[in-house]
């Protein structure tokens, strides 16, 4: 007899644990309360960057001059922009439905709960679901702050600012993290006045200190001001004028106050364990999070979990990977995660990407390291883009050379990392980025570029 | 159909084997129940027959050590190709292969292997692995992988490193050294004894030691000797007597029989009499099993055989796994006294010496008596000094007066 699987929830965690579980012969059922592909296909990544790309569009059009083409006057139609994103969102929801009956795999459209460690009772119903195994794969919530008047109708969280029908004229964006950053580009660019409020003293706070700097100047550059160290304290009704938000500045040391439009929240995400039972089953959990292993197993023998559920580094790839680990360990595999080689995208315009640790990280860990930039103002292919902002930054231990974190800030930094991802999965040494022949003129460069300048030998700069 | 010719799990134990010997050529016709080719595994060789009639087409070759599982031949039929196989060893090969597998069912097996493939040849090894590698002067070979596909990471370096698996360092007249220095991989069985002397020097272990008048056990030993030659045709020897009173002392003593396992006492209620066995390339421990039960003549023909057949090479493993005491016995070989190290689990083993004439004192006088001197290896960790030393009374009251035993 084929083993049984129930997945609950159908994002990418969950659908991805999915395929493999089927594709090793197991008979698979998916819990969905809503849309398969979960946050990341509507409500996260892909939105997002379908925004973003049109936002990008339109900073391409208006610097067409540059080019030497003259593109006359240029307009937005939000409700174009948002029908792009949805046909986009749509079409790669019916993609994974389809992925879903090729691997015959049953889904049903409800909210699970926990009966015991091999039984789960859809919500509303009587209908339950019993399989030798479970995994789940419930994702997370937009996180909130303790802060006065944050119920407050202007305040708004990533959910509801994808569906916004028009860009607001103001904004205040709490947490500029990945999520605040993109957003904050995407209404900047259609024509919002945009203000981040962090309380780290930078932005993107867990990434290298001088890359998110660099990026916040660029930011600034563009219009949107960025308060760091900074707490709200307050929001307030301001009536038709939207929301009142006071915030400190400088650690305290100064104070603001705005009346802006909209007030978005993201500060982060949270665990999505409601209505799932998790006490009735005896699960552990830790701060809002399923504990599961290396291997994805949880306490109770049988049941797995995956994705943003687990915590910790809460990004659909990561998901991904572990759904499969997840679903290999069921079938008879040993499969164990490894976090090392974890890339962090941030799809802004520059791109900010970086894989492994920090510089300050490293100075800790290591002690003696070594420290490769490039700017991306020497690279050939990004002049010609007309691109030239950010730089590649390379970390390595200073006794073998390893590769231990890369930092990229520039265009397409998120596929240039790849590399980066690669090698430091396969602990290379600066040696061997530096030996291996990058085509030219490419973006590529940058990163052979930042290699070599970590032991004084840059070509081009 | 192309049959595959895998290594088969003999044993729960049994992870890897080492092919000793294809007695068939590559290419050549083989019939089904013919012997294929010889395996070497952690103490013991085996021969592999064909399960089919057909063209043999070789994947492995003689002197390659490769994990369970893994494809060592095909047997073809006329105009068949052998499929592409992964080239052995490669442990993952079961996943990433997966079309080649034809089973739908569960195909993943991930098993990294205790180490990697050593004769010839690649070893797959991170840069920054090969580079502390050659700081340290570590043979990546005895490296154990723990990275994709049984890729040696830095971490497993480290460990090496730590668990000082270097080679001497001394890149100085390295390359002198290197032309008087003669590599040979370890043979399966040593690598086993490597692996065993390490767990035991990290049992904390302590000995005692006492001396012996062994008149008593010379003469009966005299005396016996005709009567079992006639009854079973072998000659007795002191090891079996040594066997027949340990088993007496540890009925007596039953706290001295047993193993330290996670956190608790292991008491055995059998006594299965462990003996160290010097065979070619190294020893082993065939085992004399509920030797309480058995009568002297028993042992010692129960001894004369399981010797044979280590030295030829033909014990299978169950018959050396699961003593509850081990002896060690050097007298033969001249040795006066021997400290043995633990065999784990148990948590005890008795090293025994040669039987030498010495002057003693007896009764206010000096008189000249063979004397053995018997030295007790006790795991602290469940055993105590006084516990060994009323063992070790138990034993020398027998040995100075073996008829009590025998009798």
């Amino acid at each position: 007899m084929a083993k049984s699987i129930i997945v609950i929830g159908g994002g990418t965690g969950g659908y991805v644990a999915a395929i493999r579980a089927a594709q090793l012969g197991a008979q698979v059922t998916l819990i969905e309360k809503d849309a398969l592909g979960g946050t990341c296909l509507n409500r996260g990544c892909i939105p997002t960057k379908a925004l973003l790309q049109s936002a990008d569009m339109l900073a391409k059009i208006k610097e067409a001059g540059v080019f030497g083409i003259s593109a006359g006057k240029v307009s937005i139609d939000f409700s174009a922009v948002t029908k792009r994103k949805n046909a986009v969102v749509e079409q790669l929801v019916s993609g994974v439905t389809f992925l879903m009956k090729k691997n015959k795999v049953k889904v049903i459209e409800g909210i699970a709960t926990l009966i015991d460690s091999k039984t789960v009772e859809i919500l509303g119903g009587s209908e339950r679901v019993t399989a030798d195994n479970i995994i789940i794969a419930t994702g997370s919530k937009p996180s909130t702050i303790p802060v006065k008047g944050i119920d407050e109708s202007g305040v708004i969280t990533s959910d509801e600012a994808l569906v916004m029908e028009q860009s607001p004229k103001s904004i205040v964006i709490i947490g500029g993290g990945v999520i605040g950053l993109e957003f904050a580009q995407i209404m900047s660019r259609l024509g919002s006045e945009v203000i981040i409020v962090e309380m780290m003293p930078q932005i993107l706070p867990t990434e290298d200190t001088e890359v998110a700097n660099m990026l916040g100047g660029i930011l600034e550059k563009d219009g949107i001001k960025i308060f760091t160290s900074a707490t709200v304290k307050s929001i307030a009704s301001a009536g038709r004028k939207g929301s009142l938000v006071s915030f400190t500045t400088k650690d305290g040391k100064g104070e603001q106050e705005v009346i802006v439009e909209k007030v978005l929240l993201s500060v982060g995400r949270q665990p999505n364990t409601d209505d799932l039972g998790v006490d009735k089953l005896g699960l552990a959990m830790e701060k809002g999070r399923i504990v599961a292993n290396e291997r994805m197993e949880t306490n109770i023998p049988g049941v797995y979990a995956v994705g943003d559920v687990i915590g910790g580094l809460m990004l659909a790839h990561v998901a991904m990977d572990e759904g499969k680990c997840a679903a290999e360990n069921i079938m008879g595999a040993d499969c164990k995660i490894d976090y090392w080689a974890v890339p962090r995208c941030v799809y802004t315009s520059p791109e900010l990407a970086g894989v492994g640790i920090t510089e300050a990280e490293a100075k800790e860990e290591y002690g003696d390291i070594k420290v490769g930039r490039f700017p991306f103002k020497a690279n050939g292919k990004a002049l010609i883009l007309d691109e030239t902002a950010g730089m590649v930054k390379i970390i390595a231990e200073a006794r073998y050379k390893q590769i231990l974190g890369v930092q990229i800030l520039g265009p397409h930094a998120t596929g240039l990392i790849a590399e980066a991802v690669l090698g430091i999965k396969m602990e290379a040494t600066l040696e061997e980025i530096a030996a291996t022949i990058h085509a030219h003129p490419t973006l590529s460069e940058a990163v052979l570029e930042a290699a070599l300048n970590a032991e004084g030998k840059t070509i081009h700069f | 159909m192309a049959t595959a010719v895998l290594l088969p799990k003999l044993d729960e134990a049994m992870t890897k084997g080492r092919i000793v010997k294809w007695m068939k050529q590559d290419g050549e016709q083989v019939k089904k129940g013919e012997a294929l080719l010889e395996v070497e595994t952690e103490k013991v060789t085996f021969e592999i027959e064909a399960e089919e009639s057909g063209i043999l087409k070789i994947v492995v070759g003689e002197g390659e050590e490769v994990p369970i599982k893994t494809v060592v031949a095909y047997i073809l039929q006329p105009g068949e190709k052998a499929p592409e196989a992964p080239k052995a060893p490669e442990p993952v090969a079961a996943v990433k292969k997966e079309a080649a597998v034809e089973a739908s069912t569960v195909a993943v097996s991930v098993e990294v292997p205790e180490t990697l493939e050593r004769a010839g040849g690649r070893i797959k090894a991170s840069p920054s692995a090969k580079k502390i590698a050659r700081e340290h002067n570590i043979n990546l070979a005895v490296v154990r992988a723990t990275g994709p596909g049984g890729r040696i990471v830095r971490a497993d370096v480290l460990r090496a490193v730590e668990e000082g698996k270097v080679g001497a360092a001394q890149p100085v007249r390295e390359e002198l050294a290197l032309a008087e220095e003669e590599i040979t991989s370890l043979s399966s069985m040593r690598e086993v004894i490597a692996c065993h002397m390490i767990e035991s020097f990290q049992t904390p272990h302590f000995y005692l030691t006492v001396e012996v008048d062994g008149q008593e056990l010379v003469k009966t030993r005299t005396q016996l000797i005709p009567l079992i030659e006639s009854k079973i045709g072998i000659r007795l020897t002191i090891t079996d007597l040594l066997i027949k009173i340990v088993a007496k002392a540890l009925e007596d003593n039953p706290s001295v029989n047993c193993a330290y396992a996670d956190g608790s006492v292991k008491l055995f209620r059998r006594i299965d009499i462990g003996l160290v066995t010097s065979v070619e390339g190294g020893l082993i421990v065939p085992i004399i099993r509920r030797a309480n039960k058995m009568s002297l003549a028993e042992i010692s023909q129960d001894r004369a055989e399981l010797a044979q057949r280590a030295r030829d090479g033909k014990l299978s493993l169950g018959e050396m796994r699961g003593s509850t005491f081990t002896i060690s016995n050097m007298g033969m070989f001249g040795v006066d006294q021997i400290s043995a190290i633990l065999q784990p689990p148990e948590a005890a083993i008795l090293a025994v010496g040669r039987l030498a004439d010495k002057a003693v004192v007896r009764d206010g006088q000096v008189v000249i008596r063979p004397i053995m001197t018997m030295t007790l290896s006790i795991d602290h960790r469940v055993l105590d000094g006084v516990i060994g030393a009323q063992f070790l009374q138990s034993l020398k009251n027998y040995i100075e007066s073996p008829v009590s035993v025998i009798v």
